[in-house]
């Protein structure tokens, strides 16, 4: 069948169950990122799944699709049990994903690219002329008039997009999974378009991940909604409205465990003043005191790692100042920073933060070295030791590496190093990702004596709670824009949620 | 239907040359100027080195020089191509001159033990690709470091070579099959360089117009993208080893002929020169890109170079400074047109 003849629904196809997903459970490590997840999508149907993040919906996705296994739990297709063995199994199938990360082959050609899951055979000859007007069909379905037999690297970014999409509506997908796929298009109604025609004329399912709430209004029938892992409910297409979709996404109660105390604030002592960084289109000022900690509200993508890596001087600015303690950082390296007073606990602990086979004594002592200074190793025991009483590290040895230490413990060296040289301004990534309770807890009360002594801090985090809390003032981003600024008492999650989806204050 | 009144398509698109629209001239342009971005780099300096060489020696726009240029490389070429494999799909191996130095002492000895050399030819490239099919076992399944592994293979192979012979180089002067390889001739051309060309050749066959030759390009230019297309990208890496093994292989017994013996120091650093020979052509160390063709460029200038250091009687020492600045140069040009490239 070509995709030029539109093969219409007959009515009796019509709400026929084609993916049922039953009991999934999936594990990474101690955390348990789906548990008990069960959902159906019926021929023709787009269900949006919705959450915040790490709430489950990617690892949900890739299960579908193959690319990683469940632990527990069935995918029917068409009343099919499916036993995906890879991405191959689910491709055949009729399972296509468009991942968040894009899976582009730069220097092949766009037809290559766009037919790329026919590579089956390896003794089968490739013919280009062949490929290219078969990859034709689906560059003009998705809208794009370009020479297929160019190589990808030569499109622009958006065209590239395109691409994406071209590439898993030529697996003929029964089953379409949109994973983020319009966070870089530039225009997404265009995508909608395209994927709805399919699933009328030909009664393909499909299902959208996106943190817009706009684009699940427009475009699905229904939203099925993820938190922690775990399903807590649907919506259907009338019941679409973003503060329903938000309090579910959410929906939450504050927890007393904050053991934030009101700090007398004083001096400003960072600001930045136009700060563009190269996610953010317009410049971001933010100043935040002595004793003061301002948080960062924003989605997986909204700029807020690149806001405080630039901060931090491991990114280049590209226009604006950073001023710490009335010294203007000038060549903005991670060092000047550093000197001046700023330390940045970054986001991915283990590849940014850590040197996970050091030990814990070698760590702590990262950030003293000096090129043309020996090493102290008596005082790198001494203060190890002390940080392993003060920051309440669980371990019976300093001696021992790092991974070897839950996530919670690993974090605390983590904070520790990086309050070594006892800085005026601290910046925090995620401080408290794939932390358990106990330990989060012990965190907020580190950050809270930091901010005793007079530090200030600015935080970000995805989790809306842990913002809440501890926040005395949160700025929300959205696409790298700052786009409100909430006092503590005005702070909700369904608010923040609301801005960082790109919503209006009602 | 969707159909809807604003449903006009916007015009945004597409190319970042700008001008590459449908079809007609403005196509085939645009595809040349990408392919020929490939060749510009080693292309220019080789034509310029010509260029040079013929004006200042008599004897270098001869025939017969061509010929001894590509005689003495014909076995640089054969491992260059297997290498190329390697490289595209991302990785490198380093154990090609040991299995070289192995395979020729091994077929020297098999020979002297009474069996015939075209079976000794046959057992020893069968040998050398399973010393291909071990590294890449090694790598793509176990996987460990390809540095590492064909690193200490190519050092276990070379010894291996070392103590079946004490040291000594094995005389294949009296083998008749070795000696019509080492003289023969085809059309006034040699037997050495008509296998080069014929596996170069099967080469640029394999790697543009078979699914596996784009699923070596597939996998070195993305390998996620290409294993959530459905490719075995195990598989892949496995087999570009055991093409760059059997090559060697093959390249042990060219090269046993050409020097009408095998000694275990043979092929000493082989794998560099064809490594540099195979960027030099604009293959990525990355993986993903380049070609064979620029391959043969890379061999071939690096013959060129060295012939014409030897007519124009200059020291051989200034071989190693000349290809050294070229490559590092042909690698920078080329990340500085990709900087521009990428926005």
């Amino acid at each position: 069948m070509s995709a030029a003849e539109p093969l219409h629904v007959s009515s009796a196809d019509e709400g026929r169950i084609v993916l049922s997903v039953e009991g999934i459970c999936r594990s990474f490590g101690p955390v348990r990122a789906l548990d008990g997840v069960s959902l159906q999508l019926a021929r023709g149907e787009v269900l949006a799944l919705a959450g915040e993040n790490g709430s489950g919906k990617s690892t949900l996705a890739k299960i579908i699709c193959g690319v990683i296994s469940a632990d527990e739990g069935v995918v029917q297709l068409d009343g099919e049990i499916m036993s995906f063995s890879g991405p191959d199994a689910a491709l055949r199938a009729g399972v296509a994903l468009v991942s968040q990360e894009p899976t582009a082959e730069p220097y092949m050609t766009v037809a290559e690219n766009v037919l790329l899951h026919r590579l089956r055979r390896p003794w089968a000859i490739v013919r280009k002329q062949h490929m290219a007007r078969a990859a034709a069909v689906y560059l003009e379905e998705v809208g794009l008039d370009i020479d297929p037999l160019l190589p990808l690297g030569a499109l622009r970014h958006g065209a590239r997009e395109l691409v994406e999409i071209a590439k898993a509506l030529a697996t003929e997908p029964r089953v379409l999974i949109l994973d983020e796929a319009t966070t870089r298009l530039p225009d997404p109604e265009h995508l909608f378009r395209v994927v709805e025609r399919r699933c009328e004329e030909r009664g393909m399912a499909a299902i959208i991940i996106t943190h817009r709430l706009r684009e699940i209004r427009r475009l699905s029938h229904r939203a099925f909604v993820l938190r922690d892992g775990k399903p807590v409910g649907e919506l259907e297409r009338g019941e679409l409205s973003d503060e329903r979709i938000s309090s579910m996404m959410v929906g939450r109660e504050l927890g007393d465990f904050f053991a934030k105390h009101p700090h007398p604030l004083g001096e400003v002592v960072l600001e930045t003043t136009g700060l563009v960084t190269d996610r953010s289109p317009n410049p971001i000022d933010i100043s935040v005191r002595s004793g003061e900690i301002v948080g960062i509200a924003g989605l997986v993508g909204s700029g807020r790692s690149e806001l405080l890596e630039t901060i931090a001087g491991c990114r280049r600015a590209l226009a604006g100042t950073v001023v710490v303690n009335a010294t203007t950082l000038r060549n903005k390296s991670p060092r000047e920073a550093i000197d001046a007073g700023i330390s940045l606990v970054p986001e991915d602990r283990w590849a940014q933060g850590l040197i996970a086979h050091d030990l814990i004594v070698g760590n702590l002592a990262l950030s003293r070295h000096r090129a043309l200074r020996g090493t102290d190793r008596r005082r790198d025991r001494r203060k190890a030791h002390e940080a392993v009483a003060d920051y309440g590290i669980r371990t019976n040895s300093i001696d021992v590496p790092v991974s070897n230490l839950s996530g919670g413990n690993a974090q605390k060296v983590l904070l520790a190093r990086c309050f070594d040289h006892e800085p005026t301004a601290l910046l925090l990534d995620e401080p408290t990702r794939g932390v358990d309770i106990g330990a989060k807890a012990e965190i907020y009360e580190i950050i809270d004596r930091m901010l005793a002594r007079g530090v200030g801090v600015l935080l970000a985090s995805s989790d809306l709670m842990e913002l809440i809390g501890l926040c005395d003032r949160i700025v929300v981003l959205h696409e790298g824009e700052p786009v409100g600024e909430l006092a503590r008492a005005d702070a909700t999650e369904e608010l923040i949620a609301l801005l960082s989806a790109g919503g209006s204050r009602p | 239907m969707t159909s809807t009144p604003q449903d006009t398509e916007p015009d945004s698109v597409l190319t970042a040359g700008g001008s590459a629209g449908g079809g007609g001239i403005g196509t085939t342009w645009n595809r040349f100027r990408h392919a020929a971005d490939t060749y510009a780099g080693v292309g220019g300096v080789l034509v310029l080195l010509c260029v040079y060489l013929s004006f200042t020696q008599d004897t270098f726009l001869t025939w017969d020089n061509w010929l001894s240029i590509f005689e003495a490389n014909a076995v640089v070429l054969v491992v260059a191509v297997g290498l190329t494999f390697v490289l595209l799909n991302g990785g490198i191996d380093l154990s090609l001159g040991g299995i070289i130095a192995l395979s020729g002492v091994v077929m020297a000895e098999l020979i002297a033990n009474g069996l015939s050399a075209w079976l000794a030819m046959l057992a020893v490239i069968m040998l050398a690709m399973m010393c291909g099919l071990f590294n890449g076992l090694m790598i793509g399944k176990v996987g460990l470091s390809f540095l590492v592994v064909t690193l200490g293979t190519g050092q276990a192979f070379r010894g291996i070579a070392q103590v079946r012979t004490g040291g000594q180089t094995q005389s294949l002067f009296e083998v008749d099959l070795v000696k019509r390889i080492n003289e023969g001739e085809l059309l006034g051309i040699s037997w050495l360089i008509w296998i080069a060309i014929v596996v170069l050749g099967t080469g640029i066959v394999i790697l543009r117009y078979t699914g596996f030759g784009r699923m070596v390009y597939a996998c070195g230019g993305n390998r996620e993208a290409a294993r959530l297309a459905g490719i075995n990208v195990t598989a892949v890496a496995v087999t570009v080893f055991v093409i760059a093994g059997t090559l060697a292989g093959l390249a042990s017994v060219m090269d046993s002929s050409r020097l009408l013996g095998a000694s275990p120091t043979a092929a000493t650093g082989i794998e560099l020169t064809a490594a540099a020979a195979v960027l030099l052509g604009g293959t990525s160390f990355m993986g993903g890109r380049g070609t064979l063709l620029g391959t043969l460029l890379g061999v071939v200038f690096l013959g060129v170079l060295s012939k014409g250091i030897t007519l124009a009687g200059i020291s051989p020492f200034w071989y190693g400074i000349v290809s050294g600045v070229v490559l590092i140069a042909a690698v920078l040009l080329d990340r500085i047109r990709n900087g521009k490239a990428t926005p």
